[in-house]
């Protein structure tokens, strides 16, 4: 595990770094003898010609920055996928995680066509060669760090715990791979959706409360995307008093006494046991005095537009 | 030391059980093989034989614990199988060779156990005649309070018996009652046995003790390999003929004191 | 203390026990209040917490209790070994891979009845199971051996079947199967297991005499009127009944089977009979008992019932073990 891989063509290729001044300035010394350059005729026609080389050598230079950006680009986590799709060409994508192929979990199943899909193992990764990899701050854990030991780049996205963390992540992972128009237009079409569902919804949901409820008696406190997402619209979370995802009981939730239940609906086989306490029955005793509304957590896991869906499910609900 | 109170039994004795051309066998091995034998009323039965003769066998198949394979077993004229559990339960009482007790009961636990075949009737008192008459008949009453397992082998085979005899059934059947025990206890178990049968009970034994069989017996069954070698008083089979064939040994019997006496292995064993 | 004084207490300390854990919860509740508007029926939310959410998980938990405690009795009783119960067996672990099973492919949706029916065929497999490993020789050591064996070979295939079951949830569960919990349970986890563990509660109840009986050896209750084979017939569906519905209600809850008949022991003066008897309340006791502790213990998240249990009996099970080495040697 420790033996580097062979140097056979499929390792890891060393990057050259020269600063971009030095090349006009090595060129005025070579040109130096030619031109006696000195003497003032001469003196237009080879600062021209300094001038192109020192431009053409730049723009090289940019070139071969621009060639800096990583070419194979591994993504191990879902969140990181959905991220990789949206900022890098398809040619720059070597590989996504599984789950992004899973209709079930990824809302991009669809755009991972004919892309190479990884389970999170260091082995099937290094054939690809990657010069970046995309991870969550706490998933494949040992995988990333064996690469990392390798000398493979890994950038670890953490958790989006409001809007502005995400549009924090989504520029700066843009900046890494390279695509900060792209993600600067992301943005700011996020940015103006939202501001657009709120000035919408605002009105009729200033002073509620609300609070999420998803699998096992999960709830979202504060310090939270969740808890941005409720506080943004006027509405305040009955959870607060607890930080970051906590369990709530069911007892806790009824004392509450929400306006709005903010529920992920069980998918496809999830079981009973994950979700019985949406078909108990003192949940079914406080229909009329409660609202129950349809956010899947995949809204609020990872930073990217996504989020703008939980609003717009909202307004659709209400 | 005495023998009197030792009925033998008249022809007209109701015979109680009786088995005919029963056979039992087990993975092939036939354990007995033909067997015809009658248990009367007011009949102390010894049955002997060496080891593996298929005596614990015989006594099973009469109880109905073990399945007759060919022949039958009949109770006063009915053949066993066609009885219930509980008839069966309340006319044959069983005695297993080295009773075991998985549970640390007291002597009177042990005791009530043998009116379970009468649990239906849910009387109380007769169950507690019975169980105290028991209790006395064997002179255990003082320890009916004790832990079972504390007792030593004598009582805890009287405490036995004392649950066979509160079944207060018309058969008894003991496999080897007497093995493992001292001759003070050996003597008061056939006596208690023996007292039963004159009381108009049938009682079969298993027995050893050659001695023994002779002196309580009024009849003696003679099993060899699973098969009835002989039936008769003991005079008639334990003649030094018999001996020699069946048990391999130079033994003769001497009427009048009703006792053995064993010389020695024959040469040819 | 008079035997019959301590059943008295026993039995004053269902409902004793019952009462303290309707009391017990994550939020503070005033019980009466609760009770008040309940009857009245004016729909408070204390009113729904305390019908909806705490009597269902107090019931829950002295049903299963119940269940469990006898058919440790009968367990113990069959197989004449004070060390018999459910858990020890793998017909606990057994019974819930079945239900695993059931709820995790998706074939619950064809009616509700097929899980607690999973549970129960599982845990009448395990014992079907137990008695044919152990038929020639019914020692210790066997059945022992064998209930490890059962329970390492369900425990592991409950473990393969979640890995297997497109679930992302699986771990967690895994965890709530192995240790057993009554929290957040409702009315209709309740309606779902009663009917189940009262019918092998009967079962097992019918056989008691038998079981008395059997304290002499199998011929011997042969011969005292009772068919062993038919007797056993009626106590593996009853233990399988009673086994099977409460696991798939609440899991696989460890060492209650063992430990209450156990300590019941002396109570019923050693007899199996009177024991199944006394192990139904002994057993809801027991679980109120551990259901209260885990309720009231401090710290974030709740444990599961399993831990309890399993930490009380653990111990107990050892000490067992060790105060009978003597037969062993």
């Amino acid at each position: 595990m420790n033996s580097m891989p062979s140097s056979s063509g499929k390792g890891i290729s060393p990057r050259i770094e020269l600063p971009p001044h030095a090349f006009p300035a090595l060129c005025t010394l070579c040109f130096r003898p030619w031109g006696e350059a000195t003497t003032i005729p001469g003196m237009p026609r080879f600062s021209l010609l300094l001038f192109i080389a020192s431009t053409s050598l730049a723009c090289l230079s940019l070139a071969a920055q621009a060639a800096d950006a990583p070419q194979r680009i591994v993504s191990m986590n879902l969140c990181s996928d959905q991220l990789l799709l949206l900022l890098a060409e398809r040619a720059r994508i070597a590989s996504l995680s599984y789950l992004a192929a899973d209709p079930g979990f990824s809302p991009v199943a669809a755009q991972t066509n004919g892309l190479h899909l990884n389970h999170g193992q260091a082995e099937e990764l290094l054939p690809l060669a990657p010069d970046l990899v995309l991870s969550g701050a706490f998933s494949a854990t040992l995988a990333t760090n064996l690469l990392e030991r390798l000398g493979i780049e890994v950038l670890r996205l953490g958790v989006a715990n409001s809007a502005s963390d995400i549009y924090t992540q989504v520029g700066s992972v843009a900046a890494r791979i390279g695509a900060t128009p792209r993600a600067q237009h992301i943005v700011n079409t996020m940015q103006q959706d939202i501001a657009a569902y709120i000035a919408q919804l605002r009105a009729a949901l200033q002073g509620k409360s609300a609070v999420f409820f998803s699998s096992n008696g999960f709830t979202y406190g504060s310090h939270t995307l969740q808890d941005d997402f409720i506080i943004s619209l006027g509405m305040r979370n009955a959870a607060a008093q607890v930080q970051g995802p906590a369990q709530l009981s069911l007892e806790a939730l009824l004392l509450a006494e929400p306006d709005f239940l903010f529920i992920n609906p069980p998918a496809r086989l999830d079981k009973q046991l994950a979700h019985p306490l949406l078909q108990h029955a003192a949940l079914a005793a406080l229909q009329g005095r409660m609202q129950v509304i349809e956010l899947p957590d995949r809204y609020f896991e990872c930073a990217s537009p996504l989020y703008v869906q939980a609003y717009a499910a909202l307004a659709r609900q209400l | 030391m005495t023998v009197a109170g030792m009925n033998t039994p008249s022809p007209n004795s109701a015979s109680l059980l009786k088995a005919q051309a029963l056979g039992v066998h087990t993975d092939g091995k036939a354990l007995l093989t033909d067997i015809n034998v009658e248990l009367h009323a007011g009949e102390l039965l010894g049955v002997i034989g060496p080891n593996g003769a298929g005596k614990s066998t015989l006594l099973k198949a009469l109880a109905g614990i073990q399945s007759a394979h060919t022949g039958s077993v009949l109770l006063q004229g009915t053949a066993l199988t066609d009885l219930s559990a509980g008839q069966r339960a309340r006319a044959l009482a069983w005695l297993e060779q080295r009773p075991q007790l998985h549970w640390p009961l007291t002597v009177r636990q042990v005791v009530a156990l043998g009116r379970l075949p009468y649990r239906q009737r849910r009387d109380q008192a007769s169950d507690s005649t019975a169980i105290e008459a028991a209790l006395t008949l064997t002179g255990i009453l003082p320890l009916q309070q004790r832990l079972f397992p504390t007792l030593s082998e004598g009582e805890k085979l009287l405490v036995n018996l004392a649950r066979v005899l509160a079944i207060e059934s018309r058969v008894i059947l003991a496999d080897e009652p007497t093995s493992a025990l001292d001759p003070l206890h050996q003597l008061q178990i056939m006596e208690l046995l023996q007292a039963r049968a004159n009381a108009g009970a049938g009682v079969a034994v298993v027995l050893h003790d050659l001695n023994l069989a002779a002196r309580y017996c009024q009849r003696l069954l003679l099993l060899h390999q699973g098969k009835v070698i002989a039936c008769g008083t003991p005079a008639a089979i334990l003649t030094p003929a018999l001996l020699a064939r069946v048990y391999g040994i130079a033994a003769s019997y001497d009427a009048g004191t009703r006792t053995i006496l064993i010389k020695g292995k024959l040469h040819s064993c | 203390m008079k035997p019959k004084s301590l059943i008295v207490l026993l039995l004053l300390a269902v409902p004793l026990l019952f009462l303290l854990d309707l009391h017990s919860g994550p939020t503070g509740l005033d019980m009466w209040a609760a009770l008040r508007d309940a009857v009245q029926g004016t729909g408070s939310i204390d009113a729904i917490i305390l019908l909806e959410l705490r009597l269902p998980r107090a019931l829950l938990a002295a049903l299963v209790g119940a269940a469990l405690g006898i058919s440790g009795a009968a367990l113990q009783g069959l197989l004449r070994n004070p060390l018999a119960s459910p858990d020890i067996l793998g017909i606990s672990q057994s019974s819930a891979l079945c239900a695993v099973i059931v709820l995790y492919f998706g074939l619950s949706q064809w009616g509700w009845y097929l899980l607690p029916l999973a549970a129960i065929v599982g845990a009448g497999l395990a014992v079907l199971l137990m008695l044919a490993l152990t038929w020639r020789y019914r020692g210790i050591h066997t059945i022992i051996l064998a209930g490890i064996a059962i329970s390492a070979l369900a425990s592991s295939f409950t473990a393969l079947a979640l890995n297997f079951a497109p679930n992302p949830y699986a771990l967690q569960e895994i965890y709530y199967w192995m240790l057993g919990s009554v929290a957040n349970r409702s009315m209709s986890d309740v309606w779902l297991a009663l009917p189940f563990m009262l019918v092998g509660s009967m079962l097992l109840l019918s056989a008691r005499h038998f079981l008395d009986a059997l304290s002499l050896g199998e011929d011997t209750a042969s011969s005292l009127g009772f068919s062993v084979g038919t007797q056993t017939r009626l106590l593996i569906p009853g233990v399988a009944c009673c086994v099977g519905a409460a696991v798939a209600v609440s899991g696989s809850i460890g060492f209650v089977g063992l430990m209450v008949p156990h300590l019941l022991r002396p109570l019923a003066q050693s007899q199996p009979g009177r024991l199944l008897w006394l192990s139904l309340p002994g057993g809801a006791c027991a679980v109120l008992l551990a259901d209260i502790i885990v309720q009231n213990l401090p710290g974030q998240q709740e444990l599961q019932l399993g831990v309890i249990t399993a930490a009380l009996g653990g111990p107990f099970f050892l000490y067992l073990l060790f105060k009978q080495r003597q037969y062993f040697l």
